[in-house]
């Protein structure tokens, strides 16, 4: 352990490496203080930069974008009051009412040093669980590997909003649009005669086209509907004083607060299909109970901050474990990261802690250097990133997607895959319309492959399909993934009950506000 | 027709093709566990399944809400700058391997951002064209020189 973690140090205290991480964690910040452009995006945007780096370099610039992605959504939030990312939604409930109280830099103070520890907590969890989880994946076959992709894919569906029929839809098509190509046995499926899709879609431009293309659009569609954003961006004031004695104040003060919510966001995040917009508002919840003083949350208090951006951070480390382990995405930003480990060659899974130990430390160590550069960089440069994130949609949407098209043509250097991200752009936004989530389907896509090999090699091996159900933890899985069916319908029935009442209530209103 | 019935007709039709298509896959080697054809249509019935009970439900009467009458008659302010932005996208796809990555991006950008912010006022006009100059040339710079990814 010792002999490799070293290793790992000399690989990434390399002066281009570091240059690498200090870029990405800059862009992430970015990133994620520009309303409506998320984390996701950022990686996607990134990813393409990977293409021509070994895999530590290209994994480094990538963990840089996603630890400063998960800290640039505070800026946004504390100074407009509206989130650069979902991830940092319950943030704006105490950062924006700080601010506006005359207290910016303290606001923003607060959730760059918790966003910072709560990164530094979630590594020590990685760095205990990972090689644990990993060391217990390694019992399972091509059954436990088949019922751990459909668990993840049900969870993800049952989770999306409460549509769990699209969801499942989504999860669908996701494993179908896997298929089109060659086979396992060389044979061509789903080519409709064109020799280029006889292999298959690229998985990037399938998911920048889904996700980012879409995003994009809906920010197109929104920035037409209010002038509100672009009003209070004129009038932001980015002359503040980050009061650094007051802030080691209230750290100190929320000691307890950081160390739950980072357990919280840790836990959440090694979840598969939740992230940090889960884990930000479960903290700011569990800290709004543990508190001597709820009815202040709101209000502008340091307690909120801290609870969700030590949250929302500390998912990075969390959300690692069983995406290095089990090679199970736990959302969509490590969706993309396992996209990066597979395009370098590498297989996520028991065995990369086994046949690549560097890499998996050399993961820890770009974290780690990560959290301290965003730290360093958000104190040095808030002010200007808070000046960046006013840049408007309109001039951003046309260069984000122009970088999509470059992204998507640098991969194999065809047209081809520009083509791919237009029509799945048009798919995306299409569904996206229709109140389908996207991440079932990216997911799908994602775990297509591995989903029909495992499982034709678990029938390869036994014959019978209830080889699934006598093996404990494959069975588990199952039972797990069924009972989050059960939950989500039970869930939704319980809501759209609800919402009747509410309807009928609203009716009756209707009528006497009729009869007077 | 309501959304849900619109995405299930669609994906109705969409099951049909993708299962009939199956049938052009080759057919099953001695080798072979299973036929190639047989994982997509387990597929195809997976997504079959919700999606009918999705058709299914979009009979059930429902509220009409009052804003939903308000959405039918407003499609082109509400979607002509997605519709504008998407046919732009497609335009510049298809010009990339006419004309090449820096006027093409050049004529996009410039033609996008007049749909998104207009070209009423000389500044929008200037940032507009010093944006739709400057970013292809970066882009072209740092993806020729530093990636070694040659574009068209």
């Amino acid at each position: 352990m010792d002999h490799f973690f070293i290793q790992a140090i000399q690989e990434v205290f390399d002066l281009h490496t570091l240059a690498l991480i200090t870029a990405g964690t800059i862009f992430g910040i970015i990133a994620g203080a520009i309303p409506g452009f998320t984390i996701t995006m950022a990686i996607l945007l990134v990813f393409p930069f990977t293409f021509a780096m070994d895999p530590i370099n290209g994994l480094a610039l990538m963990i840089g974008v996603f630890v400063g992605g998960f800290s640039g959504g505070l800026v946004s939030g504390v100074m407009l009051g509206i989130p650069g990312t979902p991830a940092s939604i319950c943030t704006t409930y105490d950062g924006y009412p700080m601010a506006k109280a005359g207290d910016p830099g303290r606001a923003l103070g607060i959730g760059v040093l918790s966003s910072f520890l709560g990164t530094l907590i979630s590594i020590v969890i990685l760095v205990i669980f990972g090689p644990l989880v990993a060391k217990f994946s390694l019992n399972f076959g091509p059954w436990e590997i088949t019922a751990l992709i459909v668990f993840a894919l049900t969870l993800v569906a049952s989770l999306s909003h409460g549509a769990l029929l699209k969801g499942l839809i989504a999860a669908g098509i996701g494993l179908l649009i896997a298929t089109v190509g060659i086979d396992a046995s060389g044979i061509v499926r789903f080519d409709f005669g064109i020799s280029a899709l006889s292999d298959g879609f690229a998985i990037l431009p399938v998911m920048i086209g889904i996700f980012a293309f879409s995003q994009l659009m809906e920010n197109v569609q929104e920035l037409r509907k209010n002038n509100e954003l672009q009003e209070k961006m004129a009038t932001v004031n980015t002359n503040f004083k980050i009061p650094y004695k007051q802030l080691l104040k209230d750290m100190w003060n929320q000691k307890w607060n950081v160390f739950r919510s980072s357990l919280i966001g840790s836990f959440i995040g090694a979840l598969p299909a939740t992230g940090g917009d889960v884990a930000n508002f479960v903290s700011y919840d569990q800290a709004r109970k543990f508190s001597k003083y709820p009815e202040k949350f709101g209000k502008g208090i340091p307690d909120g901050i801290v609870a969700s951006e030590s949250a929302n951070s500390a998912v990075s480390g969390g959300a690692f474990i069983p995406t290095l382990t089990l090679g199970i995405p736990g959302d969509l930003p490590m969706a993309i990261m396992l996209g990066v480990l597979i395009l370098h060659g590498l297989t996520p899974g028991p065995l990369l802690f086994q046949q690549q130990p560097v890499l998996v430390g050399s993961i820890y160590v770009s974290l780690l250097i990560g959290a301290f550069i965003m730290l360093f960089t958000q104190f040095l440069l808030i002010r200007v990133f808070t000046k960046i994130a006013m840049v408007p949609q309109t001039v951003l949407v046309p260069i984000v997607l122009t970088l999509c098209a470059v992204g998507s043509y640098a991969l194999n250097n065809t047209l081809f895959d520009v083509w791919a991200l237009f029509v799945f752009g048009i798919i995306g936004f299409l569904l996206m319309k229709c109140g389908v989530p996207v991440s079932p389907l990216i997911l799908g896509i994602i775990l297509g492959h591995t989903l029909e090999t495992e499982l034709f090699r678990a029938f390869e091996l036994e014959s019978s399909w209830t080889t699934f159900f006598t093996r404990p933890i494959s069975c588990f899985f199952f039972l797990v993934a069924l009972a989050s069916i059960i939950f989500s319908i039970y869930q939704s029935h319980k809501i759209n009950k609800r919402l009747q009442v509410h309807a009928d209530r609203g009716s009756d209103m209707g009528h006497l506000k009729g009869e007077m | 027709m309501t959304k849900d019935r619109v995405l299930g007709v669609i994906l109705v039709l969409f099951i049909g093709i993708m299962y009939a298509q199956t049938f052009k896959f080759e057919e099953k080697a001695a080798w072979q566990v299973f036929s190639s054809a047989l994982y997509p249509r387990v597929l195809l019935l997976l997504i079959a399944i919700p999606t009918i009970i999705l058709l299914f439900k979009s009979f059930q009467p429902i509220r009409q809400k009052d804003d939903q009458q308000a959405e039918k008659t407003s499609f082109w302010p509400k979607y002509g700058t997605i519709i504008l932005q998407f046919a732009f996208f497609g335009i510049y796809v298809y010009l990339l391997s006419l004309i090449g990555f820096i006027v093409a991006t050049i004529i996009y950008l410039f033609a996008s951002q007049a749909n998104l912010m207009g070209i009423k006022k000389t500044k929008m006009i200037l940032l507009n064209s010093s944006v739709s100059v400057v970013t292809p040339i970066v882009v072209y710079f740092v993806f020729t020189h530093f990636l070694k990814v040659w574009l068209p």
